[in-house]
């Protein structure tokens, strides 16, 4: 089923909770809702779940207009699963499941063979048929929403609300469920859902809706979605963008922010092979950083973009060339301190190396990690002798711990 | 499959309740004797005068009211999503002793009927509830419900009360204290024949609605998802609810704790599915309160004790134990 939501306004009283809210959901996709607290996602949630009527606006449901359909009509096409629904007396599983074929019933009928069938391929589905016949308050958490799921899945709805559905599980129950909504996707049904982890919404959603102060800032794939700047936009905080490494899907790293005033100082990072880049974020924190020569392939250059550091660059695997060598001289000039990385060191980057101890003060050079170049020396020595020579005239030895410290 | 065995056994004690409740009384009649007068009166026979003038009717009457109440109970409680929650939650007994005693003390009792006086009385205080609870423009929430349900059962039982300070030393105050404390002492076959219609009709209409009631105990949103209409569903139980216990009400008197132990025990042994739990409070608050009738009509014999009274004495103590028993707050 298609969900399309067009101009909604809706206010509690005289606060705004949706402005111009407008969402386009297709049938047996997985969108997820995203943005901050009181960003107006439960609210849109419950226009589509047709508890709430927009001021103005309207919902469609493929081609019907949500506010025609009358209260069972709208439960056999939708069904809502929220983050803390409780039974307020002690059903059992069973009994909740069972209460999911409401819709389809007649007044006093008994359950029909179908409603049997769908209410056991419910349980089956969620696997809760093991405690099928335990009252809902002996379950844990993650059991209790799978049952609600259940109910939800025995109204053979074609479309699921999600609000919340995972915000107190755990995270075994947490990828536990949202799997099983993910697979029930496959069938065709349209899942909708407000997630608070910007994450777990990147791994099970097709498409992300970013909201904020009411309205749907923008839409897409997790990949268009998520950047540095949206992320800023709507929930006001730094991040780093990068992958699941086992999933490939978008992951967001989340960074503690420092005020903008606290960042002094110029700092020279010389990375390269990946030697850089635990230190990059803690040192962008503090200071003007600029990341100097590496390779457009490098992971010190990947995470460097993410941060939004400048680089200066040269190809990969070619002897550092006059123009990369010319613009590193100039940030040297400029900088306070110059930390080199624990870097292998070759014939390519030794020009690299003798630029800075040439440039550069040695009291302002610190060498991270600088026990153990001999192992990374692949210069027959020199790199070895020009870094104990640097340290000796005054340069400081830190560990990759004491840069964090500071 | 123990909800039915439950269910038999219970129809079973009905029967034997109705014929052991009229071989009860302070003229003793022997079981044997009692059928005999009930099945083949002799013409001129005290017995079956006894037994068809006065036991009979009090003890269906005394059955049809436990019924209501426990039923009654069993519905609010789903209503309000609260196994502590009465029949009476909403006013309906001040409201009903208030009107009883204004029908007694201004002497109106020649023009209206006693009953009819209670039952305006009681289904006043509810409807006036309910428009105080209700918020502008919506339907009230169960909390201010319960809440206008104390102010105003409060200002009900001051009028009562005032009624009863002014009417001191009169032969009304006894006939208004008796009232307030319940007794099935003035049954009739017009009470029989009034209460029974109404008992029947609200029942089979609230245990037709009792897959509602299942779903509304998920809140409301939770049952509009299910598509129900809540509001309408709440309003439509509280009408026949409020018709059924005032009905009850007015015949017998306020009767406590009835309404509110007999569902609640019968959730403890069945399970909170409303379609065995309304059967099967209802059966049990009639049988319980045929046999709270037949104490209250022995224990001080020749005297009576004011059925109330007695139901309180019992329904106490088996509340604080139920209260205890639970494991959440009291007030969940």
């Amino acid at each position: 089923m298609k969900i399309s939501v067009r101009g909604i306004e809706f206010a509690y009283g005289d606060r705004q909770a949706l402005s111009n809210a407008d969402l386009e959901v297709e049938p047996g996709e997985v969108l997820a809702l995203l943005g901050p607290n009181g960003c107006g996602k439960t609210t849109l949630l419950r226009h589509i779940a047709g508890v709430l009527s927009p001021s103005l606006g309207t919902v469609y449901l493929d081609l019907d207009e949500l506010s025609t359909l009358g209260a069972r009509e709208l439960a056999r096409r939708l069904a809502v699963v929220e983050q803390d629904r409780r039974a307020e007396f002690d059903f059992t599983s069973q009994q909740l499941v069972e209460m999911g074929r409401l819709p389809h019933m007649a007044r006093m009928a008994r359950l029909s063979a179908r409603d049997r069938r769908a209410v056991v391929r419910a349980m089956e589905l969620t696997g809760v048929r093991e405690f099928a016949d335990r009252p809902v308050s002996q379950l844990s958490g993650g059991e209790r929403q799978r049952v609600f799921l259940a109910m939800a899945l025995a109204q053979e709805p074609d479309a699921l609300l999600l609000d919340e559905p995972t915000a107190h599980l755990d995270i075994h129950h947490q990828l536990d469920f949202l799997g099983l909504v993910r697979a029930r996707a496959g069938d065709g049904i349209t899942v909708v859902m407000a997630l608070h982890d910007v994450n777990m919404a990147a791994a099970f959603a097709d498409r992300l809706a970013l909201m904020r102060d009411g309205t749907v800032i923008t839409c897409g794939s997790p990949a268009q979605v998520l950047s540095p700047d949206t992320v800023r936009d709507a929930f006001d905080v730094d991040c780093v963008m990068g992958r699941n490494p086992a999933t490939g899907s978008v992951y967001v790293h989340f960074v503690p922010s420092a005020a903008p005033s606290a960042r002094e100082g110029r700092v020279v990072v010389i990375g390269g092979g990946g030697a850089a880049a635990p230190l990059l974020p803690i040192l962008a924190r503090r200071h003007h950083v600029t990341l100097g020569v590496v390779a457009p392939l490098d992971t010190d250059y990947e995470v460097a973009c993410q941060l939004g550091i400048p680089v200066i660059t040269e190809a990969p695997f070619a002897p550092v060339s006059d123009g990369p060598l010319d613009r590193l001289r100039e940030e040297l000039q400029r900088a306070d301190r110059v930390l080199i990385a624990p870097l292998w060191v070759g014939p390519g980057n030794l020009a690299v190396l003798s630029m800075v101890f040439c440039t550069v003060a040695p009291k302002d050079v610190v060498l991270v990690d600088s026990p153990g170049v001999e192992k990374r020396d692949f210069t027959g020595g020199e790199a070895t002798r020009l870094l104990q020579d640097v340290l000796q005239r005054g340069a400081v030895s830190m560990t990759q711990q004491e840069v964090a410290g500071r | 499959m123990r909800a039915r065995l439950l269910l038999l056994l219970l129809s079973a004690a009905t029967v034997l309740t109705l014929f052991g409740g009229i071989s009860v009384g302070p003229v003793r009649i022997g079981f044997a004797d009692a059928m005999a007068a009930l099945f083949a009166p002799q013409a001129g026979d005290m017995h079956a005068t006894i037994i068809h003038g006065l036991r009979l009717p009090r003890v269906l009457l005394g059955y049809l009211v436990g019924l209501s109440l426990a039923l009654s109970g069993a519905v609010l409680q789903g209503v309000f999503r609260n196994a502590l929650a009465s029949p009476y939650v909403l006013g309906i007994a001040s409201g009903a002793s208030a009107g009883a005693a204004v029908t007694i003390a201004l002497g109106l009792t020649a023009f209206i009927p006693l009953p009819l006086g209670a039952f305006i009385g009681g289904t006043a205080a509810v409807g006036l509830v309910y428009l105080v609870a209700r918020p502008a423009g919506g339907a009230p929430d169960r909390l201010g419900l319960i809440l206008a349900g104390v102010a105003l059962g409060t200002a009900f039982a001051a009028v009562t009360s005032f009624i009863m300070f002014v009417t001191a030393g009169d032969r009304k105050l006894a006939e208004i204290l008796f009232w307030t404390m319940g007794s099935l002492g003035r049954a009739s076959w017009a009470h029989i024949w009034t209460l029974f219609p109404v008992v029947l009709i609200s029942g089979v209409a609230m245990w037709s609605m009792s897959r509602e009631l299942n779903a509304l105990s998920l809140g409301d949103e939770g049952a509009f998802s299910l598509g129900i209409r809540p509001e309408k569903l709440k309003l439509l139980l509280l009408l026949l609810t409020t018709v059924l216990t005032a009905t009850a009400v007015a015949f017998a008197g306020t009767i406590g704790f009835v309404g509110l132990i007999t569902p609640h025990a019968m959730r403890i042994v069945l399970g909170p599915d409303h379609r065995r739990l309304l059967p099967a409070s209802a059966l049990t608050g009639g049988i319980f309160l045929v046999w709270a009738d037949a104490a209250a009509r022995t224990v001080l014999r020749p005297a009576e004790l004011p059925l109330g009274i007695l139901t309180a004495l019992i329904g106490a103590p088996f509340f604080l134990f139920l209260l205890r028993r639970r494991r959440g707050g009291v007030l969940q």
